[in-house]
C-alpha cells in the first residue's frame, strides 16, 4: 500500500474514485439548480415517446375527417365522407358485420377468461404448495412471451385438418377434418393468452382478501358455493373489472387468430383495416375505422371499470 | 379447495400447454409438410432453419428491433418510473394515465396511428421506426416491473444512507439502484422478448425489406407448412420458457404477481 502526496491510498477501489468524480462533476455543473424540475426531466423521454403515439392519434382524427380521391390518391376538403363510406354500400354491411363479430367474440372471450381466471387465481393465492404455485405461474406467463403468431401457429396444428383434434376424431370415424374456420376455433385460440392475462390481473385483488373471512363464512354454515358468491367474488370485483377491461382491449385488436384459425373467413376489424390499407392504399378510411374501434372499446372499458367501482360501494352498504 | 377450482385449474393448464407441446413435437417431424401425428422424427427442421436465408435475415432484424426496444424502453422507462414512484410530481395520475396510452389504445389503432405519421414522415421501409412504435406499445410493462421493485424497496434505506452522510449520487448508485436491479433486469428481459415476438405493429409498418421474424412466419403459414416453421416456433417457445425460468429464479415473478402487501 502506498500513499501519494495528496494522501490518496492506492488500495482505495477505483469505484469510490469514480464516485468522487461524479460528485465533483455534479457540483461543478450545478445540477441542484434543476432540483425543482427533476421529476419532470426524468419523465421527459418517456413522455416524448408516448407523444409520438398521441400525435399519431390526433393525425388519425384529422385524416378521418377529410375526403380522399381513391382514383387520383389526392386529399380533398374536410368532410364526413370516410365515416359515411364505413356504413354505406358497397362495403358498409360487411364493415358493420365485421365490427359486430369482433365485439361479440371479444365479449365471449372476456367472459370466458374471467370465469376461468378467477378460480385459477384463487388456487395460486390459497395453495400451500409453493411448487404448484410456481408451475402454474410459469405456464401462465409463457404464452405472453411466445408472441401471437406462435400461439396461432400452435392452435393451427392442434385444430387444423392435419392436426391433433382431426386425428383424434378420426379414431371415432369422424373425418370432418378439424374445426378451423369456425368462430369456436378463433375463440379457443384467443383464450390461450386471455385466461392467463385475466388470472394475473385478478391475483392482486385476491391476495388482499383475508382468508379468515372465508373461514368465518364457512363456520357460519355457508356452503362453498355461497362463500364464493357472497365473499370471494364481491371482494375480487375491482380486480375482475380491471381484468375484463384489459382482456377486452386486447381482444378487439386481434389479428392472427381470425386470419389463421378463422382461415380469413371470419375477419376482425384489424384484418379489415389492414386490407383497406394494403389493397386500397386508403389511409383515410383506415383512420376512420381505427377511431371507431378505439371509441367503442373506450366506452366498454369505462363501463367495466365503473361497474367494478360502483358495485363495490353498494356492497359496502349492506347485503344487496 | 373445491373440486371446481381444481378442475378449472387442470383445464386451463391443459389449454395453455397443449399447443406448445404440439409445436415442440411437430418441430421434430421428418417429411416435407406438417401432419399430426408426424410421419417420423428427425432434427432436420432445426438444421434447415440454420440454412434458411429468409428466416436468418428476419431473425437478425428481430434481434436488432429487440435490442433497440430494450435501449429505448430502459432509457425512458426507468427514470420515468423512479420519478413517478419516488418523487410523486404534480399531476402524477395524469402522467401515469398518459404513459399507459400504449396499452389503453387497441393495438391496431396504435399501429395505424404510427403508420400515418411514418408515411407522412417518409419513414416506412426502415427498421428503427418499428422499434420505436413497439417500445411505446410495451413501455408500461417495463414500468410496472420497475415500479413494483421500487415499491418493495424500503425508502428508509435511502434516508439512512443520507443520514450517514452519503451524497445523492452515492445513495442512488449504491442503495437505490441495487435495490431496483431485479426489477429492472426482469423488465428488460420481458420487454426484449416482447420486442422480438411482436407481430401486429411489425406487420402494419413493415415492407418486404423490413419483415421481422414473426411477420415472416405469418407470411409462410398460407399453404402447406414446412417443419422448419415449427422449428422456428419451437425456438420462440424455448426462449419464452427460459426467460420465465430466469424471471422465476430472480424471484421477481412472485414479487410481481403475488405480493402480500
Amino acid at each position: 500500500m502506498t500513499v501519494d502526496r495528496y494522501g490518496r491510498r492506492s488500495d482505495v477501489a477505483w469505484g469510490w474514485r469514480l464516485l468522487d468524480v461524479l460528485i465533483a462533476l455534479r457540483r461543478r455543473l450545478g445540477v441542484d439548480r434543476f432540483e425543482p424540475y427533476r421529476p419532470y426531466l426524468m419523465l421527459a423521454p418517456a413522455l416524448a415517446l408516448v407523444t409520438l403515439l398521441a400525435g399519431g392519434i390526433v393525425y388519425l382524427v384529422y385524416l378521418s375527417f377529410h375526403s380522399f380521391d381513391t382514383f387520383l390518391l389526392r386529399q380533398g376538403p374536410w368532410s364526413l365522407e370516410q365515416y359515411r363510406r364505413l356504413v354505406e354500400p358497397p362495403s358498409g354491411a360487411f364493415n358493420l358485420q365485421t365490427l359486430q363479430r369482433t365485439l361479440v367474440i371479444s365479449v365471449l372471450v372476456t367472459v370466458g377468461a374471467v370465469t376461468a381466471g378467477l378460480p385459477v387465481a384463487y388456487f395460486i393465492v390459497r395453495t400451500r404448495s409453493r411448487t404448484m404455485r410456481i408451475v402454474t405461474l410459469v405456464l401462465l406467463l409463457v404464452p405472453f412471451l411466445m408472441g401471437e403468431v406462435v400461439r396461432a401457429f400452435g392452435w393451427a396444428l392442434v385444430l387444423g385438418s392435419n392436426g391433433l383434434v382431426a386425428w383424434v376424431l378420426s379414431w371415432f370415424g369422424n373425418d370432418s377434418g378439424g374445426i378451423l374456420g369456425t368462430p369456436l376455433a378463433v375463440w379457443i385460440g384467443m383464450m390461450q393468452v386471455s385466461i392467463p392475462l385475466a388470472t394475473l390481473l385478478i391475483l392482486p385483488a385476491l391476495t388482499r382478501i383475508d382468508p379468515d373471512l372465508e373461514r368465518a363464512a364457512a363456520t357460519m354454515g355457508a356452503p362453498p358455493r355461497r362463500v364464493w358468491r357472497h365473499v370471494v367474488t364481491p371482494l375480487a370485483r375491482p380486480g375482475i373489472a380491471g381484468a375484463a377491461a384489459v382482456v377486452f382491449l386486447l381482444s378487439v385488436a386481434e389479428y392472427d387468430m381470425p386470419a389463421i384459425l378463422g382461415l380469413g373467413r371470419l375477419p376482425f376489424v384489424a384484418n379489415v383495416i389492414r386490407s383497406i390499407y394494403t389493397l386500397q392504399n386508403n389511409l383515410y378510411l383506415g383512420s376512420a375505422f381505427s377511431l371507431v374501434l378505439m371509441a367503442i372499446s373506450t366506452v366498454f372499458v369505462v363501463a367495466a371499470v365503473a361497474a367494478g367501482g360502483i358495485r363495490r360501494l353498494r356492497d359496502g352498504g349492506g347485503d344487496g | 379447495m373445491g373440486r371446481v377450482v381444481k378442475g378449472t385449474l387442470v383445464g386451463v393448464l391443459a389449454l395453455v400447454a397443449l399447443p406448445m407441446l404440439v409445436v415442440v413435437v411437430a418441430s421434430f417431424s421428418a417429411g416435407e409438410t406438417l401432419t399430426f401425428p408426424p410421419a417420423g422424427f428427425s432434427v432436420r427442421p432445426y438444421l434447415d432453419l440454420l440454412d434458411d436465408e429468409v428466416i436468418r435475415v428476419a431473425l437478425a432484424r428481430s434481434l436488432f428491433v429487440g435490442g433497440l426496444v430494450v435501449a429505448l424502453a430502459v432509457g425512458a422507462g426507468v427514470p420515468a418510473s423512479i420519478a413517478l414512484v419516488r418523487y410523486r410530481p404534480r399531476f402524477r395520475l395524469g402522467f401515469t394515465a398518459y404513459l399507459l396510452l400504449g396499452i389503453t389504445t387497441p393495438l391496431i389503432a396504435s399501429a395505424f396511428a404510427f403508420l400515418v405519421i411514418y408515411t407522412r414522415a417518409g419513414l416506412i421501409g426502415r427498421l428503427w421506426p418499428i422499434a420505436v412504435a413497439i417500445t411505446v406499445a410495451n413501455l408500461p410493462f417495463l414500468m410496472f416491473s420497475v415500479a413494483s421493485a421500487l415499491a418493495t424497496l424500503d425508502p428508509h434505506l435511502e434516508e439512512a444512507a443520507a443520514t450517514l452522510g452519503a451524497e445523492r449520487i452515492q445513495t442512488f448508485l449504491l442503495v437505490t439502484l441495487p435495490g431496483m436491479a431485479p426489477g429492472i433486469l426482469s423488465g428488460t428481459i420481458m420487454i426484449f422478448v416482447l420486442g422480438i415476438s411482436e407481430f401486429l405493429i411489425s406487420l402494419i409498418l413493415s415492407t418486404v425489406a423490413t419483415q421481422t421474424l414473426p411477420v415472416a412466419i405469418f407470411g409462410s403459414l398460407r399453404g402447406p407448412v414446412p417443419p422448419t416453421l415449427a422449428a422456428a416456433a419451437g425456438l420462440y417457445i424455448v426462449i419464452a420458457f427460459m426467460v420465465v425460468g430466469v424471471l422465476t429464479s430472480l424471484r421477481t415473478t412472485e414479487q410481481f404477481f403475488y405480493r402480500n402487501d
